[in-house]
């Protein structure tokens, strides 16, 4: 099967919702059961992809209900969850850090291989500390405070990442403010740093109607996805043709609450190490 | 016949429907659960379709489907074991449903005096030992080849060998909608909600393919879609035999009186027709005298006829771990015929990989 990855680079804060809860938080992120990271899954993905199709080509295409399917027939085009890269985490020092761990670049290099693609890093061993590019005495990411330590050859990790990212100046920037910690200490991050918003409706009197808490990804955050063609057709190429959707306009928007301006995300395509 | 090893990793979650329908006649919020690990038919459908694709099958080119991967209803040269839980690359199976846990320790049923129920004069499964408060049945976790060495020449595992199935994979509940063009939000009765199973990251299942031609190319098969929902997964061929994943036959010999106590264990869902004879006396073909079973909850195969678009009729099946408990005399061919049934996959459906069975000793109560 032909594939590509699709990069999400979020330019708002994005809600990929799973519904109302019991909870502090009435309206959290999706997130993977055995990690605990936010995820995009993949039917809000390929719906997002669909809606984007349907804007540019028309929602009478024909070639709509061959890519994404229709009630009897599944579509080409098969789409994985949407994989958490790069998180955004408050610090002390300066705005933020964009924070990953060792399981995360393992994942990312098994699914460069699953696509062809050969990154050539090592995965790191943090350990209890903190590794960046320059040494930096004592870190804190939100409440936690890391030592640092000068990470072993993170410079390939750092140029790897880059490909992910679609602006320059946010490239540049992430060569000093890339933080990788250990699997256990992002999984805290991921699961409990993520800003989770107070919302209401106001009546008529000015005055709050409900309230309710709404979590929501930072905007900064990096997400991938794979993304596979099934032939069933001879002369189809519909990787190309979904990838072409976005050439006037990169941008997609996923998830809840679009008209408050959440779920808009930059997305860049690459397979064979070529960015598009 | 030449054999492989197909291993599967799911790229993020698996959806394996069972034979629940997302619309019962109900109004309203309702849930579909996955099975996991799937049945056999949702795997043989992937290993084959992607066999077919790569000798040049399209959905719109029917005719270039290799005759020799069989058609909707038989398998044509192909063989399948399987499927077999792989946790850190390790062979793990459904606990027999013999064993009974409690914290550390683990007890043993074995057939029970005869008592009078509505099936007639029956022997039930008894505890093997005093005491046994407390103590219930594995049902859900899985033990280790090695653990199963132990159970199947009559011993006990150790709390090491039982894998708990939190390790394995959790269920990861999804919500799905349709959205309105009109009017941007959830169109009214389209909203779903699933549970897709999300394994371990050292979590893998694997079958075991016969019968494809030597000359036929596998390489270059590394994702492809398996199970419901357009889930992916990531696929290993490499060679291998399906005898490496089975625990050895174990050593049967005879009990105190001289009689050949063993039992048949089911390692695959076990589709026999028809199904209560089985339950009640036990799968064809198992010399002796059945006298007594585990037998668990049946589980329901369905599943999606992609040449003739249509579900397949749901069919009940055995779980995995159920047993059969059988007297014989101590002969010398009936230890030779345990021996050639231990790892085969009894008719019908062998074929597929279903009714797997391993023999086992068990002993009377002194």
């Amino acid at each position: 099967m032909k594939g590509s990855i699709l990069s999400l680079f979020a330019e708002t804060s994005l809600h990929p919702g799973v519904g109302q809860v019991v909870g502090a938080v009435d309206l959290p992120v999706a997130r993977e059961k055995t990690t605990g990271y936010p995820v995009i899954v993949g039917s809000s993905l390929k719906g997002a992809l669909r809606d984007k199709a349907e804007q540019v080509w028309g929602e009478k295409e024909e070639k709509l209900k061959r890519i994404f399917g229709e009630s009897n027939q599944a579509g080409s085009l098969l789409i994985t969850d949407a994989r958490l890269l790069l998180l955004p985490v408050r610090s002390l020092p300066g705005p933020f850090k964009w924070v990953t761990c060792p399981y995360i670049l393992e994942r990312l290099k098994r699914d460069g291989e699953l696509m062809g693609l050969s990154w050539d890093f090592d995965i790191p061993d943090p350990g209890d500390k903190a590794l960046v590019q320059e040494e930096m005495g004592e870190l804190f990411l939100e409440e936690i405070v890391f030592s640092t330590s000068k990470g072993k050859d993170l410079n390939k990790i750092v140029e790897t990442l880059k490909e992910f990212i679609p602006h320059d100046s946010v490239k540049k920037r992430l060569e000093t403010q890339l933080v990788i910690i250990d699997d256990k200490e992002f999984q805290y991050f991921a699961q409990y740093g993520l800003p989770v918003n107070a919302r209401n409706v106001l009546n008529k009197n000015k005055t709050s109607d409900n309230l309710w808490y709404e979590e929501v990804i930072p905007p900064d955050t990096l997400f991938y996805s794979l993304i596979f063609e099934r032939k069933l057709t001879e002369d189809q190429n519909d990787l190309y043709e979904v990838e072409s959707l976005f050439k006037d306009s990169p941008y997609l928007q996923v998830g809840g609450n679009e008209t408050i301006g959440q779920g808009w995300c930059r997305i860049q395509w690459f397979s064979g190490g070529e960015s598009r | 016949m030449n054999w492989s090893k197909w291993s599967f990793e799911a790229l993020d979650t698996f959806f394996f429907r069972g034979g629940v329908s997302f619309h019962a006649g109900e109004g309203g919020y309702s849930s579909v659960q996955s099975l996991f690990p799937p049945f056999i038919t949702t795997l043989q459908g992937a290993v084959r379709y992607s066999l077919a694709i790569k000798r040049g099958w399209s959905p719109e080119k029917p005719n270039l489907w290799p005759k020799e991967l069989g058609d909707s209803d038989n398998l044509g040269k192909i063989q399948f074991k399987g499927p077999y839980l792989l946790y850190k690359n390790k062979p793990y199976f459904p606990a027999p449903l013999l064993l009974l846990k409690k914290g550390k320790d683990f007890l043993r049923l074995v057939p029970g005096s005869k008592v009078r129920c509505d099936l007639g004069e029956v022997r039930l499964p008894v505890i093997a030992d005093e005491g046994g408060e407390g103590y219930k049945v594995i049902e859900g976790e899985y033990i280790s080849r090695e653990g199963l060495q132990e159970v199947i020449q009559g011993g006990l595992p150790n709390e090491e060998d039982i894998l708990p199935r939190d390790k394995v994979y959790f269920n990861e509940p999804r919500i799905g909608l349709e959205r309105s063009d009109k009017t941007r939000t959830a169109k009214e009765g389209h909203l779903y909600y699933v549970v897709h199973v999300r394994p371990q990251k050292e979590t893998s299942l694997a079958i075991y393919v016969g019968g494809i031609p030597d000359d036929w190319d596998t390489s270059g098969i590394k994702a492809i879609p398996l199970g419901g929902e357009g889930r992916l997964a990531r696929v290993e061929v490499a060679t291998g035999f399906p005898e490496e994943v089975l625990p050895s036959f174990p050593k049967i010999y005879p009990d105190k009186d001289g009689k050949l106590r063993f039992f048949a264990l089911l390692l695959t869902p076990g589709w026999f027709e028809p199904l209560d004879t089985a339950i009640l006396q036990g799968p064809p073909g198992i010399p002796g005298t059945m006298v007594s079973a585990c037998i668990g909850k049946c589980l329901y195969v369905g599943g999606w006829d992609l040449k003739k678009q249509e579900p397949r009729p749901l069919v009940p099946v055995l779980p995995p771990g159920s047993l059969w408990f059988y007297e014989a005399e101590n002969r010398e061919d009936i230890k030779e015929k345990l021996s050639k049934l231990h790892g085969q996959c009894l008719e019908p459906r062998g074929d597929y990989g279903f009714n797997q069975i391993i023999i086992g000793r068990w002993e009377e109560i002194k």
